[in-house]
């Protein structure tokens, strides 16, 4: 049974450069914010060395006044019960990132879902086709913010 | 006096047709009011009430007046022949066995010695129209279903005819009215229950009832190959099921369970129409207390099970000598 | 014999609002695709255009049967956001409410579980018994389904004086009427043969593909989030969280049917418990910035919201993480090799909603 600050210390420890803030935010709720190029890396030690067991949610997020998407991530310790939010930026112009599914195969319909609505790839991904939208959608990605809904 | 005598003449064939008849055309339409109102009681509802004054029991005819005032629609790519003859064809065939079949120990539309042979005969041609009704019908939900009837009734048919020649042994004939008038002493039904059992689940099988009523799987695949049917056709369809049905279970009153023999406080007639009821309703119970098996279970069940207890109930047959029940006539 | 590919599409008696393309070979199976979007009505969109008192019908659609449960998620996510803490009287209502949801879910699984084999008395019998606790739902909040009655501080009204009675006595006939459900669906030797050994997912596969709520538990894993992160008055009531070892259709059929015998205990606790006091608190309209992810145990599952807030009085954004469309994943995985009619038994047994796949 890992605590939240154990596992906020391991990966301070074992992927300096690459983490950009780790907090706890409460009990069982741990905010890890990375680099892209090594979320692969951060997602497979969590998921060999701290018992993270499956993907939860893979969302977008489109901070205010930044050049970027955040894809937020959260995985959840069966053993631990401790649900880690594992967040890192894309640039807006080229939206893309490595997949998870390889090593987290919970991940694959959730991407799918997340490269629909907000336009961010995911290589290596088996399937990116169309989930929820209809077949014939031809506008940008909706859950943008320059992506209005009519009033 | 030619007059008359031609007028008699037409009398006593009317009569001679009339319980045929009245059970092709009645079986149908008590027979699914009354099991919708069984059903429904099982299932902790009603079933129909408003329609006819006690209990709606016009209810069935207002469906079929329904039926046939429905338009007609027929698939641009089906075959317009096959589509529309099947139907009509199939209800034919399922009801000339009550040609041959016999009502009393005389009542008979057309006295025929293998009038046992001549129902199976006719029970065998009804899988090849169903499997031409499914794959007319230009759907793959109705091929499917066509296929499956074809897969279902072959493994049937055998363990029907193979349990009734318990019975033929012992009369050493195919005729309903010897086999029936043998029973007086003790029925057949005591005597061979092992072809009792095995013939009331391969007909069961045969008329596509619960649970066996794969081909018209309707949460899998849309009733199956009678998909793309509307109107009087489908009307013609569920006629065509019910007659058999009641085939079936008259079938099993007269071999098996003593037929119109009976105390004689009720006309022999009532008497089969008595036991063809408490059979049909058995069979109907069974609609609503069992799920439907799956097609290798069933397939399983008829080759693996119900053949070789057949076959040993031929053997017990043989074997075992009865002559000291009066039985052999 | 040639691959034909079949629709098991939207327009079928057995499939909800969705499709799975079935590639079929002969009567087997070899590839199912689900195919889902039919219902996408964008609530997480719309969401961020509304205030957050506002939110509450609009997210109790994706799951209408089973509103109680998804309300209790969105508000007690926001109460968190804000810092509020709802009186004990409303936590305790809650918590009676949810679970008698969760009953009438699981009783509307039942229905359609039971006439997919093709038994169509295990139709009826569901249906009927669920018309008395929307009865009793009806009593508290005046319609049967999509309640909204959870509101951001607590209930929306009091609970009538003389429900306690008329629940206590709901649940007793309902006792007795699982005892019946218990012999003529679990113990038939025609389910049996239907159910066992279909649609097995071992425990490695079912927590690999993240598949959750009474499919997860169904194959030995023991994750409940009623006892993982207990929420309202949860950790005050003595339950069991059934779990089968097995994985295959029947299993989980089993833990759906142990867990609405532990609804009616948990719903029993909590009547005797129930305090008096006031039933809402007033909730701000602005939330301070920051984000939260809450979950709730719904009938179908776990589902999460994480909501981020910019200190309006609209959420910035709100992810629903739905229990259906982590079930998706293990379509592909079950329905391979099998004979066409053990898709719909498949398919029920992880108990999708399609709306909720949509959202």
């Amino acid at each position: 049974m890992t605590s939240e600050t154990e596992i906020v210390e391991n990966l301070n420890s074992k992927f300096k450069e690459a983490i950009v803030d780790a907090n706890v935010q409460r009990k069982a709720r741990v905010i890890i914010t990375a680099k892209k190029d090594k979320v692969l890396d951060i997602a497979s030690h969590l998921k060999k060395e701290l018992n993270f067991d499956f993907v939860v949610s893979v969302c977008g997020l489109e901070m205010p006044q930044e050049d970027a998407f955040t894809v937020v991530y959260h995985f959840w310790s069966i053993s631990n019960k401790i649900l880690l939010t594992l967040k890192t930026k894309v640039p807006k112009e080229s939206p893309e990132m490595l997949s998870l599914t390889p090593i987290f195969e919970s991940a694959n319909w959730h991407e799918r879902e997340t490269h629909e609505m907000w336009g961010i790839k995911f290589s290596n991904h088996p399937d990116l086709s169309r989930l929820l939208l209809p077949e014939d959608w031809s506008e940008k990605p909706p859950q943008r913010k320059d992506f209005t809904l009519p009033r | 006096m030619e007059f008359l005598a031609i007028v008699n003449l037409i009398i006593d064939a009317i009569v001679k047709i009339l319980p045929a008849v009245l059970f092709m055309i009645g079986f149908p339409l008590l027979g699914v009011w009354y099991e919708r109102k069984l059903l429904a009681r099982v299932m902790l509802r009603i079933g129909p009430l408003h329609v006819g004054k006690y209990a709606g029991v016009l209810q069935l005819i207002a469906d079929f007046m329904k039926l046939a005032a429905k338009e007609i629609i027929i698939p641009t790519k089906a075959n317009k022949n096959i589509f529309i003859a099947a139907p009509i064809v199939a209800t034919i065939v399922a009801a000339l066995p009550l040609a041959v079949i016999p009502f009393d120990g005389n009542w008979v539309v057309y006295r025929f010695d293998l009038n046992l042979l001549f129902v199976f005969a006719m029970a065998s041609l009804i899988p090849l129209i169903i499997l031409l009704t499914g794959w007319a019908s230009y759907n793959k939900y109705s091929f499917i279903g066509g296929l499956r009837v074809i897969f279902q009734m072959l493994a049937y048919e055998i363990p029907l005819v193979l349990s009734v020649l318990g019975v033929v042994i012992l009369t050493q004939s195919f005729d309903l009215i010897k086999i029936c008038n043998a029973q007086s002493k003790i029925w057949f039904g005591l005597l061979q229950p092992l072809g009792l059992l095995v013939f009331y689940i391969a007909s069961i099988a045969e008329v596509e009832r619960m649970p066996f009523d794969i081909p018209t799987a309707e949460q899998e695949l849309v009733i199956g190959w009678q998909t793309e049917y509307s109107g009087i056709l489908f009307g013609l369809f569920m006629m065509a099921n019910y007659i058999s049905f009641g085939i079936h279970s008259l079938l099993i009153t007269i071999i098996f369970l003593g037929g119109w023999l009976g105390p004689s406080f009720l006309p022999p007639m009532a008497w089969l129409l008595l036991k063809t009821a408490i059979v049909a309703t058995l069979t109907m119970m069974f609609r609503g207390t069992y799920p439907r098996v799956r097609m290798d279970q069933l397939l399983r069940l008829g080759w693996r099970i119900l053949i070789p207890l057949a076959l040993i109930n031929i053997l017990l047959t043989l074997l075992i000598p009865t002559i000291g029940l009066g039985v052999v006539t | 014999m040639a691959v034909l590919r079949i629709s098991w599409g939207p327009q079928h008696p057995a499939s909800g609002q969705m499709r799975i393309i079935l590639d079929v070979d002969g009567d087997i199976v070899v590839n199912a695709i689900p195919s889902v979007g039919y219902t996408h009505r964008s609530i997480e969109k719309l969401a961020e255009y509304r205030r957050y008192f506002q939110i509450v019908p609009l997210v109790e659609r994706i799951c209408n049967l089973d509103s109680f449960n998804v309300t209790l998620g969105y508000v007690q996510a926001v109460e968190e956001l804000m810092g509020i803490v709802p009186p004990e009287r409303a936590q305790f209502i809650r918590v009676i409410m949810s679970e008698l949801n969760r009953i009438t879910s699981h009783l509307y699984w039942l229905a359609l579980f039971g006439i997919m084999p093709g038994q169509p008395t295990m139709l009826m019998w569901p249906i009927a018994d669920r018309e008395l606790f929307l009865d009793l739902a009806e009593m508290v909040t005046g319609s049967r389904v999509t309640y909204s009655y959870f509101i951001i501080g607590g209930v929306r009204a009091d609970l009538p004086s003389d429900f306690p009675n008329r629940a206590l006595k709901t649940l007793d006939y309902f006792e007795k009427r699982l005892k019946v459900y218990d012999k003529m669906l679990y113990r038939s030797k025609l389910y049996e043969m239907r159910n066992r050994g279909v649609g097995i997912m071992k425990k490695a596969d079912a927590i690999n593909l993240g598949v959750v709520g009474p499919n997860l538990r169904g194959s030995g894993v023991k994750v409940d989030t009623r006892k993982d992160e207990p929420y309202q008055v949860y950790d005050r009531f003595e339950f069991e969280v059934p779990t089968e070892e097995v994985g295959d259709a029947e299993a989980r059929a089993k833990v759906r049917f142990h867990e609405m015998e532990q609804s009616i205990n948990i719903v029993r606790q909590a009547l005797g418990m129930l305090p008096e006091g006031p039933f809402q608190v007033k909730a701000p309209f602005r939330a301070p910035p920051g984000e939260v992810y809450k979950k709730v145990e719904a009938a179908r599952g776990e589902l999460g919201f994480y909501i981020v807030s910019d200190g309006t009085d609209k959420p910035y954004r709100l992810k629903i993480s739905s229990p259906s469309f982590r079930n998706l994943a293990a379509f592909p995985f079950l329905m391979k090799d099998v004979t066409m009619a053990d898709i719909p038994v498949i398919y029920f047994s992880l108990d999708p909603f399609p709306l909720d796949i949509d959202r």
